[in-house]
């Protein structure tokens, strides 16, 4: 059914079933509950309101008409009976006695129970100041005290659509909401017990799998993309590849003083094979240092104010330029994917072929271990030049430069510190920066998700794969219904009351 | 956000609010040639929801574990306090459950008795876990940072080995059957000893009673022999265990006879890139029109209803 044109209204608001910050506010200024009992309204007025907002919730995608047909008057629940019980009593505890005035009823199954008892104490803190008159001794909570000790049936009233696939998908915290659940059904994106099914009607059975596609799982959770992020983003990595060539190329140029500028600024790699004809092996050699030096540049930025643990935009975007350009210094064809452990291994040959690679400690050990005696090696020109040589490249003023420095330091990379960056590089691969996804990179989760996450017990869900299983039909137990429900005990009963159909 | 003073979209008192915190009513005086109004309105509705949003949301919802609007803490509907948010399996657990079927082939009741999973999420666990692994071996992208984000927003069950441990849920739910949700006045003497089993045929011949239709009635007669005079849980637990196990292997085997009998019916040969199976068919149970439930596929003068009007062609299984 089409969306209707107020769908997060302000003035006379609903409760959807979506994740949108409307239906939040809505939901805590207590839009979902009983209007107060004042007699002013007949038995069929309080009926209609109930209705109305119950479906505006309950597949409000769905016609009238198919949802009268969904209806079931039969509301489904269990008791869990422990075997210990069963095995001491055979039932006769309950009635023995009776007639003679006696209460033997204080065994039952309920004695019995062990799994975790729902919380019953208010916070100090609320959400929303309505929420607080609610929570204490208004008339409708205090009706509704003793229904916490029974079965509340009336909250099973939308039970049959809880299994359908759509209302299955959204509730399984694979989408934003049930239409966009629809959506992802309709469009070929959902797959039961591993066919593809293309009914957001269709009617999980018990035992059957639903998988959605991780793509669209990710579209539908995450936070949406900013167009003017995006293009900052891609502006600051164009940047960063494009001053990274012009190192590379800059850094040939002056190692190669017969080879024409002309070459050079052809590209790098074709002024590389130009000019190993003309160079020797120590010049090779040097330049290849040089090379891999302007290379790690960056890398070490990242490596050495890696006190956070969490990688911001700028880290992965020099991480991501690291990763092209040396696939592009270990002679990869252009756009070949390379794991990041291969990446490490190959590079850590190249600077162990090229004497760059130092076996010692890390820095700050390092430092340590000169307390005791041991002297700190002072960098020598050849190292300083390198350096400067490569931060000017890098386009640095002279305050810059020497920030820079006392960041990275005249040394090559440590073991330990190739090491973290193959971890570096494995957690941007995880969750990489990638302007062709839909939805905002890296990957984060939709503002206040956290208030609808939760996955009822009659769905059993892998999130790393994106895929659940419907176990059962949900059931009411004492004091718990298991549809998810916004609406309380009264309203569910008028809508129940209404689609009985009895006058 | 302020409100923008627009036309008499405002109250008075939102106005006193407006004037200390909104720049547009300065920026408006320097400009005061224009006298069209900003298009741009916000309604007093709307300025509230900004406001909670801010004041309220901002900081409460974007946290690295479970926070629901509550009141309970477990509870994300304010105006229903009879749904809570409830726990799912840790990471740890759903790995355990999966080495133990899979790896130690523990059967998958047994499973579910030591660490108090319903049986059905004990298969559906090891059955996703099944798939996961596939999709490793085919290297397929997994949602990581969606899965992680997920996991920190749910409340989680812990498990471990020898603990006192809280149960995940009920193992032994019994549900309520239709025939039992009926008012019943039973006139019964007052020596009878009445059991649930009494009880059951009160409501129907048929019923059975609520040991019968227990989902692990094998623990119920360990519970008993425990209860008895010198016995042991933990021998019969392990006798337990050992009975499932066979239990289940047996049930394996008989599957596998089965589907081996169906594969001999079809007669396979391959040619190129097909492969056709044969299969013996009597004609004579397609019924007296050629169309019974379970007659196979299109016959030559008999039309397929499936393109008429009105037919629902959505399956309601799917195999």
């Amino acid at each position: 059914m089409r969306k209707p044109k107020r769908f997060y209204s302000l003035n006379r608001p609903k409760v959807r079933q979506s994740w949108n910050k409307h239906n939040l506010y809505n939901l805590a200024r207590m839009v979902g509950d009983q209007p107060p009992m004042n007699g002013m309204r007949t038995f069929f007025q309080q009926k209609w309101d109930a209705k109305a907002r119950t479906r505006g919730y309950h597949g409000d995608h769905i016609p009238e008409k198919k949802w009268i047909r969904l209806f079931d008057r039969r509301l489904r629940s269990a008791v869990d009976m422990p075997p210990k019980y069963l095995a001491l009593n055979d039932g006769s505890e309950q009635a023995a006695g009776r007639g003679s005035g006696l209460t033997t009823n204080q065994v039952s199954a309920e004695n019995f129970w062990a799994t975790a008892e729902v919380s019953n104490q208010f916070p100090d803190r609320v959400n929303h100041p309505r929420m607080r008159s609610a929570s204490r001794l208004s008339k409708n909570t205090l009706l509704a005290q003793p229904l916490s000790n029974m079965t509340p049936y009336m909250q099973m009233t939308f039970a049959p659509l809880e299994r359908r696939l759509d209302t299955a998908i959204f509730r399984a915290l694979f989408a934003s909401s049930v239409r966009q659940a629809r959506q992802f059904v309709i469009h070929g994106a959902v797959k039961v017990n591993g066919k593809k099914m293309v009914h957001p009607s269709y009617q999980l059975n018990p035992g059957d799998m639903f998988q959605v596609d991780v793509e669209k799982v990710l579209y539908g959770t995450g936070q949406q993309k900013i167009p003017q992020e995006s293009v900052r983003f891609k502006s600051r990595l164009e940047k960063a590849e494009e001053r990274e060539e012009k190192a590379q190329a800059q850094l040939l140029k002056e190692n190669s003083g017969e080879v024409e500028s002309e070459s050079a600024e052809e590209g790098s790699e074709s002024a590389e094979g130009a000019k190993s004809a003309t160079l020797s092996e120590d010049e090779q050699l040097a330049l290849r240092e040089q090379l891999l030096e302007s290379l790690l540049v960056d890398v070490k930025m990242v490596l050495r104010d890696k006190t956070r643990m969490k990688l911001s935009a700028k880290d992965k975007s020099r991480l991501r330029v690291f990763r092209k350009s040396a696939a592009k210094f270990l002679a990869r064809p252009e756009g070949s994917e390379i794991e990041a452990d291969e990446l490490i291994d190959e590079l850590q040959t190249q600077m162990k072929s090229l004497n760059m690679y130092s076996y010692g400690k890390t820095r700050g050990e390092a430092s340590e271990g000169a307390e005791e005696g041991e002297e700190v090696r002072e960098p020598n020109e050849q190292q300083k030049q390198r350096i400067n040589r490569a931060l000017d490249i890098e386009g640095l003023d002279d305050k810059q430069k020497e920030m820079a420095i006392k960041v990275i330091g005249y040394e090559h990379l440590k073991k330990s510190e190739l090491r973290n960056l193959a971890d570096l590089l494995k957690q941007e691969a995880e969750n990489p920066i990638d302007e062709s996804k839909p939805y905002a990179t890296p990957w984060r989760p939709r503002p206040f998700m956290s208030a609808f996450a939760f996955i009822p017990r009659y769905l059993e869900v892998n999130p790393n794969i994106c895929a659940a299983v419907y176990l059962r039909h949900p059931v009411a137990r004492k004091g718990l219904g298991e549809v998810p429900t916004p609406f309380p005990y009264f309203t569910s009963q008028l809508a129940h009351n209404w689609y009985l159909g009895r006058g | 956000m302020a409100p923008r003073i627009c036309g008499t979209s405002t109250t008075l008192a939102s106005l006193d609010a407006c004037l200390q915190t909104s720049s547009y009513l300065a920026a408006h005086a320097t400009r005061s040639f224009s006298l069209t109004c900003r298009n741009e309105k916000i309604t007093k509705g709307r300025y509230e929801m900004v406001k909670w949003i801010k004041e309220k949301a901002m900081n409460n919802f974007d946290k690295n574990h479970p926070t629901y609007l509550g009141p309970h803490v477990d509870q994300p509907f304010p105006s229903n306090p009879l749904f809570r948010s409830q726990s799912v399996l840790s990471e740890s657990m759903k790995n355990r459950i999966y080495t133990q079927v899979m790896d130690h082939g523990v059967a998958m009741k047994a499973v579910s008795e030591e660490m108090q999973v319903d049986v059905r999420r004990v298969a559906a666990v090891v059955r996703l876990k099944e798939l996961e692994n596939h999709w490793k071996l085919e290297g397929k992208k997994f949602a990581t940072p969606y899965a992680k984000a997920v996991m920190k927003m749910l409340p989680q069950s812990k498990w471990a080995q020898g603990d006192m441990n809280i149960p995940h849920e009920p193992i032994n739910d019994i549900p309520v059957h239709k025939l039992s949700m009926q008012q019943l006045f039973v006139p019964v003497s007052e020596s009878r000893h009445f059991t649930r089993e009494d009880a059951a045929k009160a409501f129907h011949e048929g019923l059975l009673s609520a040991d019968k239709r227990s989902p692990q009635r094998e623990l119920i007669e360990i519970e008993r022999q425990a209860a008895e005079e010198g016995g042991d849980r933990a021998t019969s637990i392990e006798e337990f265990r050992k009975e499932a196990q066979e239990a289940e292997e047996e049930y394996a085997a008989e599957l596998a006879r089965k589907s081996e009998l169906e594969d001999a019916k079809i007669k396979k040969s391959r040619k190129g890139r097909f492969e056709f199976r044969i299969k013996r068919y009597n004609s004579e149970t397609v019924g007296k029109y050629g169309r019974a439930r379970d007659a196979t596929g299109w016959r030559y003068g008999q039309a397929l209803q499936d393109r008429k009007r009105g037919m629902v062609k959505i399956p309601t299984s799917v195999p």
